[in-house]
């Protein structure tokens, strides 16, 4: 077994060198005018990290994540509006990119299923209080007919011994 | 040997489930009295009918158990002695398990190598039938104890089966004892994402959720085929329903936590699979404390409260399976191809299968005892725990898309937190409303026009809240803002129910103070898991409506100015960690020129995977928190530096807290309950 401690001299080394960026938006990428950089901070969070998992290339520090950054910013730069850098990354990564998934026939289940699931509770519940309605209708207690009402008033009666 | 040790034990434990089901099972003396009958009378059929119990069953006064009741401990032992062996072999670093080569390193501290041996998704199998045998005993201790448990028989032989094929998928899909004839020379390191303190308090949390699940589940199973789910069975299912919420929601807390830290951009909910996995279950779970509420009350609501019991330990298990298999990354089909995991799933259908097929054909004969019109308690318990279950259906399908689209279609599809935050919201905003609304509804029946008289009040003070919070941010985005409006309507609509009550208290008992502990427990637990949600919400809208961020190259002394604080940067330091090194800045917090203390991001970097981890600090203070967290060296030679100001951060941790704090209040208070003797109505 290797003590611990022994690592340390090349852990330091190996800590030297490394150069991974750790952060997701550096400040060397970041755009010097604001407007530009906000559009371009936005449209990160619309697009996914190819590597990881449900994180936006804002968020991530993958390096694919960072090429998509930078790729961003300067479709911005160029002059592109939103959706033409948005749909430039599209053509070149496909659909899978987009965090919020696109309506086309492969998401019309996705998209419809709140719309369907809610329906469908909603049917439940009506129908739910429907039945309990006519359960109530069906179960309700009679009116006493009119030899239960002479029996029950003899029994009312008070005794006469 | 020890690891010998612990196979054997396993093996043992998949033998002892299986015999645990089969001879607690009442079903097996339906299947032969009738036999033997039949051979002296020659009639089969006639011994087969209904009047021998429904459905074949016999009536189970729990005669088995205590007669056998050493074989749920004997499974509880040999599950931690399992357990232990192979948290031994990591201690001892025994690199012929290949579990332990694949999770440990000898450079690993002793406390992350038991960190390792249960956290990880391969190794926390043990650690879930373990938590399964130990909530098993419990049970049967809380049914000796009370002699009004049904059904112990047939719960504890349901559990049993679970436990069985827990073992069965522990031993086929990948025996954690399994020596590997040419063990490497060391083991490949635990993942330094995980070593951490919250996340091995994370996982024992969210597997004694599941367990406490697994006995819901069992209780309601071994209660459908005679329909006696009646206010007994709701009481006695109350101290569970809580406990399995709470562990959940505590382990719910314990990994937001953990990501909010341990990513550098103070995110703190990315909706992907390890998360949902969790989340689920705890939604149903939500859903199901509600209605057992009404069934405890009023005998209502009993197929759908059955439905959501069995469901939400559907939805633990299938989670676990999907995390465990990993079926939703990069590689699924490959997965597939190869039947990895196959035995859990095949476990997951044998499982719920039976289960959603015992409760078809049952369900028809629970019969409602008690009659609620629309607008009354039962009602708002009702709706809410639809609206959940909507929700998590919702949640369900987003998670299992990209799956089913790659099985049935060749491209791939991403569902990303926008899909979720966008299909949520038409289910969310009436869950809070009703949230608010429904503690102040009558049982029974309600009339509107009083409802309205008691809630004017909240009403109006959460319209002018969010009235007062527009006007100071005109062109903030609707979202935030309505949470924020929902968010106020929640808690003071709590708040004045909460006074309303009291008010009553003290004019029934004729005594002069207000007095909040003859409320119960009970109720001050759900209005304060009320009024933690509301802070949630409004903590969650506020700090992404006004959060602050800077990123910028700082150099030693420089000030930085962020919401109310003032920031000084002092340096980075190379610093020895336990198996990693870390470059540990230093920050000095001021507020108003007053120092307030010290902040010390990290950057770890660990050698044996060669990964570097951001490990942030964070100031959390009333106003909000201050997340920061360094970089590399930037070009000009500074230091990257990130920091994030998250106004009202800190409401959402004390949400949590608040709402984890009613859950344990409602905890003792129904176990008191369970086990006072007399059946007195419940506050």
């Amino acid at each position: 077994m290797i003590r611990p401690a022994r690592h340390f001299l090349w852990l330091f080394a190996a800590l030297l060198v490394t150069t991974q960026p750790a952060l997701a938006v550096l400040p060397d990428e970041m755009l010097a005018n604001p407007v530009l950089e906000q559009r371009a901070r936005e449209i990160s969070k619309e697009l996914r990290c190819l590597v990881c998992q449900n994180q936006s290339i804002d968020d991530s520090d993958a390096d694919l994540a960072r090429d998509l950054r930078v790729l961003v910013r300067e479709r911005l730069v160029a002059g592109d509006s939103d959706q033409q850098t948005l749909d430039y990354i599209v053509d070149r990564y496909g659909d899978y990119v987009l965090l919020n998934p696109p309506l086309k026939p492969e998401t019309y289940i996705l998209w419809g299923s709140p719309f369907f699931l809610l329906i469908f509770a909603g049917v439940g519940v009506f129908a739910f209080y429907r039945r309990k309605k006519n359960d109530a209708v069906t179960n309700s207690p009679q009116a006493l007919s009119d030899a239960e009402r002479r029996r029950l008033d003899d029994l009312l009666r008070p005794s006469q011994d | 040997m020890i690891a010998e040790l612990g196979h054997f034990a396993l093996i043992l434990l998949l033998a002892l489930g299986c015999a645990q089901a089969v001879l607690f099972c009442p079903v097996r003396m339906a299947f032969f009295r009738p036999i033997k009958l039949a051979s002296e009378h020659g009639e089969i059929l006639a011994q087969l009918s209904p009047e021998k119990g429904n459905a074949g069953f016999e009536a189970d006064k729990g005669q088995t158990a205590r007669l056998l009741w050493p074989l749920p401990v004997m499974i509880c032992l040999l599950a931690f002695m399992a357990q232990g062996a192979l948290i031994y072999s990591f201690i001892i670093s025994d690199f012929s398990l290949p579990l332990v080569a694949d999770y440990s390193h000898s450079s690993t501290p002793l406390f992350y190598r038991i960190s390792a041996a249960i956290t990880p998704e391969n190794c926390a199998i043990l650690l879930w039938i373990s938590l399964t045998a130990l909530a098993s005993v419990f049970f049967w201790v809380q049914s000796h104890l009370s002699q009004r448990i049904q059904n112990t028989d047939t719960t504890l032989a349901v559990l049993g089966l679970i436990m069985a094929l827990l073992a069965a998928s522990a031993i086929i899909d990948g025996n954690p004892f399994l020596r590997d004839p040419a063990p490497p020379l060391d083991g490949m390191g635990f993942d330094p994402l995980r070593q951490d303190v919250l996340t091995l308090i994370h996982a024992p949390l969210l597997y004694a959720g599941l367990a406490a699940l697994s006995v819901i589940f069992a209780t309601t199973f071994a209660a459908l085929p005679r329909a006696q789910l009646d206010r007994v069975w709701a009481r006695q299912m109350g101290p569970w329903a809580v406990s399995a919420w709470l562990f959940l929601g505590a382990a719910i807390l314990t990994g937001t936590y953990r990501s909010y830290i341990e990513q550098g951009w103070g995110q703190w909910w990315y909706w992907d699979v390890v998360e949902n996995a969790v989340l689920l279950p705890w939604i149903l779970a939500t859903a199901l404390l509600h209605c057992l509420t009404a069934l405890e009350k009023t005998e209502a609501l009993k197929p759908w409260t059955a439905l959501l019991a069995l469901s939400a330990f559907g939805a633990g298990w299938f989670g676990m399976f999907l995390v465990r298999s990993d079926w939703l990354g990069p590689l699924p089909a490959a997965l597939i191809a190869t039947g990895e995991h196959a035995t859990l799933l095949i476990g997951f259908c044998i499982v719920m299968g039976g289960a959603y097929f015992l409760f078809s054909r049952t369900a028809g004969q629970l019969r409602e005892a008690a009659d609620f019109s629309f607008l009354s308690r039962e009602s708002g318990l009702f709706i809410n725990s639809v609206l959940f279950a909507v929700a998590a259906a919702i949640i369900l399908t987003g998670t299992v898309y990209p799956l089913i689209v790659r099985w049935i279609g060749d491209s791939i599809v991403t569902v990303g937190p926008p899909f979720f935050v966008q299909a949520l919201l038409p289910v969310v905003v009436p869950i809070l409303l009703v949230m608010g609304l429904a503690p102040s509804l009558r049982w029974r029946q309600d009339r509107a026009f009083s409802l309205a008289g008691r809630l004017k009040l909240p009403l109006i003070m959460s319209a002018v809240i969010t009235l007062f919070v527009w006007m100071r941010h005109i062109n903030a985005s609707p979202l935030p803002l309505l949470g924020i409006g929902l968010a106020a309507w929640i808690v003071t609509a709590s708040i004045a129910d909460l006074w309303e009550r009291l008010r009553r208290n003290r004019d029934q008992s004729g005594t002069k103070y207000r007095n909040i502990a003859r409320l119960g427990p009970h109720y001050t637990g759900m209005t304060l898991a009320h009024i933690g949600m509301g802070l949630l919400v409004a903590g969650a809208s506020a700090s992404t409506l006004w959060q602050e961020e800077i990123v910028l190259s700082a150099r030693s002394g420089q000030s930085i100015e962020i919401g109310p604080y003032n920031l000084q940067y002092e340096g980075v330091a190379l610093l020895p960690g336990e198996n990693y090194a870390t470059r540990k800045a230093t920050f000095i917090l001021y507020q108003n020129a007053q120092p307030l203390g010290q902040l010390s991001p990290e950057v770890r970097y660990y050698p044996v995977r060669g990964v570097e981890t951001i490990e942030a600090d964070v100031w959390h203070s009333r106003d909000g928190d201050l997340h920061v967290t360094v970089g590399e060296r930037a070009e000009d030679g500074g230091r990257i530096v990130n920091i994030r100001f998250f106004p009202m951060m800190s409401w959402v941790w004390a949400g949590m807290i608040i709402i984890l704090i009613g859950g344990i209040m409602s905890v003792f208070m129904r176990a008191l309950l369970f086990f006072k003797k007399n059946e007195g109505p419940t506050q």
